[in-house]
């Protein structure tokens, strides 16, 4: 009987393509659920690091996504629920807003409604680099209850240019951004559910 | 590729990239080169970087390969 092969070995073949698995290997896999797991991992992984650089689908598609997405009764693991944000307030157009929870003086403050929630952004200078901002948010869902470990993307002319991970209390932070208008893409992976604000102008009071 | 397996192959980007955070430095230096660096690194290459020998990198790599798989399956992925 042929021993399982390390991750390390299914890693260079899955690098070298799995047909260049040894014949012995691959029959062992094929009769092995463990080695089999593992080869499937490893093909995923392989797949994931493969994905660079990240493109944004087109308009029409991210369209046509969002409505497939809303027919979806339950959202499941293997499911993903779109759902863009609605703007509220903007403290620009409206300087009460600024003033709320504290803001900073120089905070260009953004309110947005979500499905089932809402979503607040605050634009600052940035302290890191002069000219540039520091965009923070944080996703709330009805009731003020936060939605901890989400995966936040700046997007901008169909590029990633900015990542970020939220921490327990759904606040996450991009920092040194240039100001300018850009998507961001607010995934909650246990969920599956998506939130995108489809124009998100960068630019902080007195910046 | 579709707009879906776009998404989809972004929030596995991220996946991974999530777990390597979680190793700790040799490993995700480590897995990080390995991943990422095209072409890849040869294990002197490697070594040198690390201040490992070269002999431990085969070794090493599949620890932290191991690592990750637990972390990454602990995501659910």
């Amino acid at each position: 009987m042929t021993d399982c092969p390390s991750l390390d070995e299914l890693f260079d073949h899955v690098r070298g393509g799995v047909e260049r698995l040894p014949g012995v290997v691959r029959e062992h896999t094929a009769s092995c659920s463990s080695c089999r797991d593992s080869l499937e991992w490893m093909e995923r992984i392989i797949e994931a690091i493969d994905q660079a650089p990240l493109e944004a689908p087109s308009e029409g598609a991210v369209a046509r996504v969002i409505d497939l997405a809303r027919e979806m009764p339950v959202a499941t693991r293997k499911e993903r629920r779109w759902s863009l944000a609605r703007l509220l307030g903007d403290a620009l157009d409206q300087p009460a807003l600024a003033g709320v929870r504290g803001s900073a003086e120089h905070a260009h403050r953004l309110l947005f409604e979500t499905d089932d929630g809402h979503l607040d952004l605050e634009i600052t200078p940035s302290e890191i680099e002069t000219g540039k901002c520091r965009v923070m948010g944080q996703l709330l869902q009805t009731g003020q209850q936060p939605i901890g470990d989400l995966l936040a993307i700046l997007w901008r002319s169909g590029i990633v240019v900015s990542r970020a991970i939220g921490n327990d209390v759904g606040t996450f932070v991009f920092e040194a951004v240039q100001p300018g208008d850009y998507k961001l893409d607010m995934w909650d992976p246990s969920s599956g559910q998506g939130v995108r604000i489809e124009r998100l102008t960068v630019s902080a009071r007195g910046s | 590729m579709s707009a879906d397996e776009s998404i989809v192959r972004t929030e596995q980007r991220f996946q991974v990239e999530r777990g390597l955070e979680q190793l700790d430095d040799r490993c995700r230096r480590l897995l990080t080169m390995l991943f990422f660096s095209d072409p890849a690194p040869s294990y002197d290459d490697i070594a040198e970087q690390l201040g490992m020998s070269a002999g431990s990198v085969g070794p090493t790599r599949a620890r932290c390969l191991a690592k990750l798989k637990r972390i990454l399956r602990g995501m659910g992925f």
